[in-house]
């Protein structure tokens, strides 16, 4: 193990400044702090921890502000000393966005967890930017509304990390994502400035600088505040289940859907693969990413499909068996295997599971509910019924808490939210898997759907040796998928924003748009301190 | 062009960027733009040429060159589509006194491409609404029921010079509806959206240009999401008690999640004007189009028919939404003159301000001896627009307009109003146009 990191002289003349500026308590450098925010959620850091290496990126001093004005307050001292300054929720980025790389002020928004205000007769509701996501909702819903924002993460994930990040929650397809609920930000820029934008209707002339802030990811300011669009609480729900025999008949059929003007709050199609782990999962247990996983090794590794053999394969991949499957294998049999996966998985699968799920005022509700089972059956569904949207709701947040574990046992997984228009979309999928067999096992499902488009969430499991083995592999994973996602026309990220992990993808993104997003960070961090080294930026 | 103020090495330049006959400084071709208010004075009969320059570039690489030939000589360019947002004579901030290029885009009207699978059509900014609806209606694709007016407006002037109540309770405003847009930015640099549903690599970089007026970049095409055309069309009207009761009504529904396609309230006078002799005397008119798939816009009707019933609303059949559907379909075709609206002073509002906006122009006017008629639409999820008939007399005008802003209404001709953000995006004018010649004078002035 390593040790802790050493205070640094940076930290404590800060942490004497910042405490004047806001108190004693709320300032730390500690090494406690200093190791507990030197990481995010992102799995090359957790790759890291799995190997001893405690603290990835400690920062200098972390502060707790709890107004825009000591937030501000912050920004100043920092501009003048020309130290870095990274905004932190509730870390659970997978991207590095809020990793201090480069150490400095870590400024965790979480002190800042009020909801401000509720506009019942014009439906907007403003809350502070520290806000844990299920307070939150929590707060609409004892109102009778709601935010129509449930990201996996919404217990672990802060109302101005979502903003920050061009957060998507699993029922986007009806509410949108959080950039279409966004109504008006208050922003401290990188001058110390208190900028609040958006208070004319939408539809008013100028540039929309609510739409510049939001996904900017603490590079352009930090978010202090937001007023957002709410929904009365859901009167009716409707889930249901069905079966194609591929995924682009899945496709095809949600495509249509939507394309004839009907709002599906849900809609998530897995693929063969994903569908297969979903049948090995029990009633009792929602699959999380890692179990997902670890199941479908098993269910390679040993021919039977019966969940007593499933079960004894887990437990020897419990045992290492998962490490070694995968790190000693060259990435020419992870091909091999892979194939094996294509061939064999669709007999045993089924199909692909495609759930649905309608909500909102009852009449409309359960009128579009009724047209989608019609258009679905027309497209070749079979329809199961509700049951497995019941028991997807009921399991909708169980993210992978226990993901550590996983890494300890040196393996990695890993999730890519990439998306495109319709036209392109099977072609993405084709694109990323073949691209990523010879690192990783892949499987998908795709979720977030709209009439133009779909996202797709891939998910990627792989390990390695030592810790630069694991790196290089994990990187070498990531560089391929990239690349695919980029030569298909695709974008970088639907929903988990680019951080430190897609920063060298932003060029292909973006192009010479990138000059523009230059000319903005000079403008509005003129000192380049807030969260450098991210987003493609210095 | 003998004796143009304008720079005569500027003229060849352009001339190598669009071809000869794409340039000229002729007082016949630079006056036929329309003159917004507070713009220059039309030159009289036989005066020479002025300092102004139309350009008709015929694609985004020559848009290029242009702005680098204007660049080099510091000369002021305005994108104009149809001309109506005024902007081609308005006065200029610093170097105004160089002269001006009116950068035409009327040749760039082409479908790029039309992406029937993900309901995309990639066109350039020089068409029309109207111009993109006729060519989508081929296929039965449409870009959705937009107000009247958009449709003779260019797809670039829509998106540079956004204005509030020019969104429809359906589809939202156009740039709801823009995926991402392709400009040429002051140096020459062309910039292209990455198109994909609902990005979150960065900031929506689009956003600066879309609004700017062109003071940011040049739009050269746009992604729009379009839809198929409607299987159905259910008309229906209302005679309501007062115009609070027709909005409320409207307002609940609009909370069932009902989407008119059209939705209209008129006040009793409008009503009279404009529907005689279908509007019964002294009430309230409401008018309504559910479009779309059968069984939606079948659910949508009789939503509103409970929310207009429970109301006190008295159904009134489809006449009068007919009447309205058949003069906005000749107003979109050109066979009408005009827009009923075009007249009017619209306001935009959130739904809960249009009733204290409306009621707080009207008592501005009744104390000053006048009146005022008022119809609303436009709805959305955030807001509506009333649109004020109001007597011509500028003193009128302005008691209407601080009564408007008073109650929290945003007269549609304001310009930018976040005044903290101002100097920021002064500044980033300044590193995007270092010599300062895109649209001088807008926006961030």
């Amino acid at each position: 193990m390593a040790p802790a990191p050493k205070e640094s002289t940076r930290g404590t003349d800060l942490s004497r400044e910042l405490a004047a500026l806001l108190s004693p308590e709320r300032v730390s450098v500690a090494p406690a702090d200093r190791v507990s925010y030197a990481r995010d959620a992102w799995p090359r850091t957790l790759i890291a921890i799995g190997h001893g290496v405690v603290a990835p990126h400690p920062p200098d001093v972390v502060a707790w502000p709890e107004t825009a004005e000591e937030v501000a307050a912050i920004v100043k001292l920092a501009e003048r000393r020309r130290v870095p300054i990274v905004p932190y929720g509730a870390g659970s980025g997978v991207a590095g966005g809020a990793l201090p790389i480069h150490a400095g002020i870590v400024v965790d928004m979480k002190r800042m967890n009020r909801m401000l205000a509720l506009d019942e007769s014009e439906l907007s509701a403003t809350f502070e930017a520290g806000m844990n996501g299920e307070h939150l909702e929590h707060e609409l819903n004892r109102r009778g509304y709601t935010l129509g924002h449930f990201p996996s993460s919404i217990m672990c994930s802060t109302f101005g990390g979502w903003l920050a990040a061009r957060s998507a929650g699993q029922l986007s397809t009806k509410y949108g994502k959080i950039e279409d609920m966004a109504l008006s930000l208050e922003v401290v820029t990188g001058r110390g400035e208190i900028v609040t934008t958006g208070e004319a209707p939408r539809g008013a002339p100028g540039p929309d600088l609510t739409q510049v802030f939001i996904g900017s990811e603490g590079t352009l300011g930090i978010i202090t505040k937001g007023t957002v669009r709410v929904w009365p609480l859901a009167e009716r729900r409707i889930l249901g289940g069905w079966e194609f025999p591929r995924v682009a008949a899945g496709c095809e059929a949600i495509r249509r859907v939507l394309q004839r003007g009907l709002r599906p709050a849900v809609v998530r199609l897995y693929d063969e693969l994903d569908t297969l782990v979903h049948k090995f999962g029990g009633d009792d247990e929602a699959p999380d990413r890692e179990t997902m996983l670890e199941r479908e090794l098993a269910a390679l590794a040993l021919p039977a499909r019966r969940r007593s053999t499933a079960e004894r394969g887990l437990e020897a991949l419990k045992k290492g068996l998962f490490r070694r499957l995968l790190a000693n294998d060259l990435p020419l049999k992870l091909g091999l295997l892979n194939r094996a996966i294509d061939a064999v998985v669709p007999h045993v699968s089924g199909g692909c599971l495609l759930i649905m799920g309608f909500e909102g005022a009852r009449a409309m509700t359960e009128a579009e509910a009724a047209m989608a089972r019609t258009e679905l059956a027309r497209a070749g569904g079979k329809d199961l019924g509700e049951g497995p949207g019941l028991r997807w709701w009921e399991h909708r947040y169980k993210i992978s808490w226990k993901q550590p574990r996983m890494f300890k046992n040196g393996a990695f997984v890993d999730t890519m939210e990439v998306a495109t228009t319709w036209d392109r979309l099977l072609d993405l999928y084709a694109a990323v898997r073949a691209a990523c067999e010879p690192h990783a096992i892949v499987l998908a499902h795709f979720s977030h759907a709209y009439q133009e488009g779909c996202s797709i969430y891939f998910s990627f499991a792989g390990a390695g040796g030592d810790l630069e083995d694991a790196q290089r592999r994990y990187d070498a994973l990531w560089s391929a998928a990239l690349d695919a996602v980029t030569r298909v026309g695709a974008t970088i990220s639907h929903h988990h924003g680019v951080g430190v992990s897609k920063s060298t993808y932003m060029q292909a993104e973006h192009g010479e748009a990138m000059g523009i997003y230059r000319a903005l960070k000079q403008v509005f961090d003129p000192s380049g301190i807030l969260n450098p080294g991210k987003m493609g930026l210095p | 062009m003998t004796g143009s103020s304008f720079p005569a090495p500027l003229v060849e330049r352009l001339r190598e960027a669009v071809g000869p006959q794409h340039v000229s400084t002729s007082n016949l071709d630079t006056g036929r733009y329309p003159r917004g208010r507070g713009s220059s004075p039309p030159p009289p009969p036989g005066a020479p040429p002025s300092d102004v320059a139309v350009v008709w570039p015929g694609a985004a690489t020559e848009i290029q060159k242009v702005l680098r030939a204007a660049a080099e000589h510091g000369v002021p360019v305005i994108a104009v589509g149809t001309g109506s947002l005024g902007l081609a004579h308005a006065p200029l901030g610093k170097g105004g006194e160089r002269g001006r290029i009116l950068l035409d885009l009327k040749r760039m009207t082409n479908v790029l491409h039309l992406d029937a699978t993900s309901l995309l059509c990639h066109v350039q900014a020089g068409a029309t609404l109207g111009q993109l609806e006729e060519r989508l209606d081929r296929d039965a694709l449409t870009v959705g029921d937009m107000p009247a007016e958009s449709y003779r407006s260019t797809i670039g002037g829509l998106l540079a010079g956004r204005a509030p109540g020019r969104a429809t309770s359906r589809l939202g405003p156009l740039e709801s509806a823009c995926l991402g847009v392709s400009a040429v930015l002051a140096d020459g640099r062309l910039v292209h959206d990455r198109i994909a549903p609902r990005k979150a690599a960065g900031p929506d970089l689009s956003r600066l240009l879309v609004g700017s007026e062109g003071a940011f970049g040049i739009i050269t095409a746009a992604t729009l999401r379009i839809h198929r055309r409607p299987e159905v069309r259910h008309f229906a009207s209302w005679a309501m008690g007062g115009v609070d009761e027709a909005l409320g009504a409207l307002r609940a529904a609009l909370r069932q999640e009902v989407r008119p396609s059209i939705a209209r309230v008129y006040d009793p006078e409008l009503a009279a004007s404009t529907f005689e002799p279908l509007a019964p005397r002294g009430k309230t008119l409401v008018i309504a189009c559910c479009a779309g798939a059968r069984e939606m816009a079948q659910a949508e009707r009789s939503i509103l028919e409970d929310a207009f019933g429970r109301a006190g609303g008295v159904p009134l059949g489809e006449d009068a939404a007919l009447l309205f559907w058949n003069r906005r379909l000749e107003q979109v075709r050109g066979q009408r003159a005009g827009d009923e609206d075009a007249a009017l002073f619209p306001v935009a509002a959130a739904l809960g301000r249009l009733m204290p906006v409306y009621q707080s122009v009207k008592s501005s006017l009744r104390a000053l001896g006048a009146d005022a008629a008022a119809a609303f639409g436009r709805f959305h999820a955030d807001g509506g627009c009333v649109f004020f008939e109001l007597p011509a007399d500028p003193r009128l005008e302005a008691a209407a307009r601080e009564a408007a802003v008073g109650a929290g209404g945003r007269p549609a001709d304001e310009v930018f109003a976040d005044d903290r953000a101002r100097p920021y995006l002064r500044q980033l004018k300044t590193i995007l146009d270092p010599t300062g010649i895109l649209n001088p004078g807008r926006m961030v002035d």
